[in-house]
């Protein structure tokens, strides 16, 4: 076989990336339909693009990883030198970077906090329109109704302006109480409408002509939120939502419309959150329960009850719990269902098919038959290796030791025996060549996390 | 590296593994492994799909080879070493368990050592072979033809005929191996 040509990684690269002459080629496709070992390679070397590169690495792993395996480990000087020094200068170069972006970030606070803001304002305004500016107007609305004294009774000031209003606002010349919202919003306007007396409406009408507006009436909003402007979440909402018997509806999800905000109810069925608009239209669904849809409104906890959804469910089966599978049994009725996609639709109803069963039974039995097949295998090897290899112990007059080690181990991924531990202790030399061997013996393959164990005699 | 510089290349595979066999020589294992190791890591390549983890596995054979070399006879070191080497990816495929181990029917390689170099120089054999290969299906002669005769190499050959390069590959082991059915069973007419 030695008169063959041997062919390299530099070879099979070659070939595959097409640099190797045609009769080349075709030598060494000859060679490979005649030699199974060199057809496999030259498939292999499809995988990697860096084949010379690879095998190198390989024989330098090999060629270290050997050497600590016979235990010359003649500490290459040079190479610990060198991996010391780079791991110093990593540390080094580590540390200067961490400094100097520190260093960056104790400079430039001020811009950044401007370009927050900044942030901060432009998605106010796309959100909302015109909560950005408010800030303002809250503190003149505020200040003018203080001078004016003319604050309803409770106090409580509902603020919303548009951009529009703020552009020419002048609030110093008109006695306010508050300046209500201009319907920018559906949501808003309906809030406006659906809280607003008749009386105030006209008043609104006026109020709009001349760019602000008046509202009288006091409405029960949370006056401490009108400084939290920036927040966007002014209205507190809660709530219960309920089973249709009245119990409470865990989990509920309630999402508001016109917005991304979802929140879910907790395991007594409340619901707390707030939201930029003094009332909202949700839906609040669940599952197996109908969709609802409702108009929330924050000055009022309110309750929901969730009806039953009317699920067509045609054949459903429930097989009592603690029985044996023999189908329609005395005791428990039971029948096909035809419909699969019913599995993890319907809670407690475990949707069997016969087949199934059948095939993981069969496939645990042969997968528990070929683990401990395997088991066996490598025991036996293992323990054949042992023969070979073990050697007696003697103690202080030369006379041998007697008797057994047991040990425990777990494998890695590569098959080695690891967290070894001696479950019978002989002595300390026999538990130390016990070890040994297990450590240098045949590889193992039992799944990984597996406690195995084996018994080496002297 | 002192083990794969070639200081005993002169010696066969058999000496050599008697050589470690007697005195335990790591340097002479790794002279003996250094010689397939390229074609080793292409095999793992082959089972693993992925460089980091065939690296890996020319790493593990190496040291399986340290204790199996010496319990085993071994006549023809090679075989045995790729036989050891596929056992292995398997294995360790297979306790991974997660997925099924993919081999390709088609695409892996016919196993038998078929000799047909020396059977094709023979002369009193190139009668029979002609009649042979006359018999064979359109394409497999085609592209035993133009592999055997004319030595082209596969991509040539698919470049030629328009055939897909794996076409052409499994044309060629159909071919192969009903060429030698064929060929045996002239023989054997011939002998009776």
């Amino acid at each position: 076989m030695n008169n063959e040509k041997i062919y390299t990684a530099a070879d099979f690269a070659s070939y595959h990336a097409g640099n190797m002459p045609a009769k080349d080629m075709h030598a060494l496709e000859k060679a490979a339909l005649e030699d199974p070992f060199l057809s496999d390679a030259l498939d292999g070397y499809v995988h990697t693009n860096t084949a010379t590169a690879d095998v190198e690495s390989i024989k330098e792993k090999l060629f270290l990883k050997e050497k600590d395996e016979t235990k010359v480990i003649a500490i290459p000087s040079n190479k610990t030198w060198m991996r010391a020094a780079a791991s110093i200068a990593i540390v080094f170069g580590v540390g200067y970077l961490f400094y100097n972006i520190n260093k960056k970030d104790d400079v430039t606070p001020l811009a950044k906090n401007e370009t927050q803001q900044e942030q901060k304002i432009d998605t106010i305004i796309g959100a909302n329109k015109i909560d950005a500016e408010t800030n303002e107007a809250t503190t003149q609305g505020l200040a003018t109704e203080s001078q004016t004294n003319i604050a309803p009774a409770n106090g409580n000031v509902k603020l919303d302006t548009t951009t529009l209003q703020l552009a020419d606002n002048n609030f110093s010349s008109k006695p306010s109480t508050a300046i209500p919202p201009a319907p920018t919003s559906p949501a808003i306007s309906r809030a406006e409408l659906n809280m607003e007396s008749e009386a105030a409406k006209p008043l609104q009408k006026d109020a709009l002509d001349d760019n602000t507006r008046y509202k009288e009436k006091g409405l029960d909003l949370v006056q401490n939120k009108s400084s939290q402007n920036n927040a966007m979440n002014f209205y507190n909402y809660n709530g219960v939502v309920q089973t249709a018997t009245g119990g409470p509806m865990q989990n509920a999800t309630i999402k508001l419309k016109n917005s991304n905000i979802v929140t879910q109810t907790d395991n007594k069925g409340r619901y707390n959150f707030t939201a930029a608009d003094s009332v909202t239209n949700v839906s609040i669904d669940a599952v197996g329960y109908d969709k609802k849809e409702a108009l929330l409104n924050s000055n009022a906890s309110q309750t929901f009850k969730l009806d039953n959804k009317n699920s067509n469910l045609d054949e459903v089966v429930v097989t009592t719990v603690g029985t044996n599978r023999k189908r329609a049994s005395i005791g428990s009725s039971s029948a096909k269902v035809s419909d699969k996609t019913l599995a993890g639709k319907v809670a407690g109803v475990q949707v069997e098919s016969e087949e199934a069963d059948k095939y993981a039974a069969l496939k645990k039995q042969k997968t528990v038959e070929k683990d401990s097949s395997r088991f066996n295998l490598e025991a036996k090897s293992f323990y054949n290796y042992v023969k070979q290899h073990i050697k007696p112990e003697v103690d202080d007059f030369g006379i041998e030791y007697e008797g057994q080690v047991i040990l425990s181990f777990t494998v890695n991924k590569h098959g080695d025996p690891r967290n070894i531990k001696v479950e019978k202790s002989l002595n300390e030399k026999c538990d130390a060549q016990a070890k040994r061997l297990l450590e240098s013996g045949p590889s193992w393959y039992f799944p990984k996390g597996e406690v195995r164990t084996v018994v080496i005699e002297f | 590296m002192a083990f794969i510089k070639k200081i005993s290349s002169s010696f066969t595979d058999s000496e050599l593994v008697q050589q470690y066999k007697d005195t335990s020589n790591m340097d002479t294992l790794g002279d003996l492994y250094g010689r397939y190791m390229d074609l080793l890591y292409g095999v793992c390549l082959k089972y693993f799909k992925e460089p980091d983890e065939a690296q890996d596995a020319v790493i593990h054979i190496f040291e399986e080879l340290v204790t199996k070399v010496k319990k085993y006879e071994i006549d023809n070191f090679k075989g045995w070493l790729y036989q050891l080497a596929k056992n292995h990816c398997l294995m360790k495929l297979r306790s991974r368990k997660s997925q099924p181990v993919n081999v390709d029917a088609d695409l892996m390689h016919l196993q038998e050592n078929m000799h047909l170099d020396d059977v094709m120089q023979k002369e009193t054999n190139l009668i029979v072979m002609e009649h042979c290969i006359e018999q064979l299906p359109t394409e497999q002669k085609a592209a035993i033809q133009l592999f055997y005769l004319q030595e082209k190499c596969y991509k040539e050959i698919a470049d030629t005929t328009a055939l897909d390069i794996n076409k052409v590959r499994s044309f060629i082991q159909n071919g192969r191996r009903n060429l030698k059915i064929c060929m045996d069973k002239t023989a054997l007419q011939k002998a009776e």
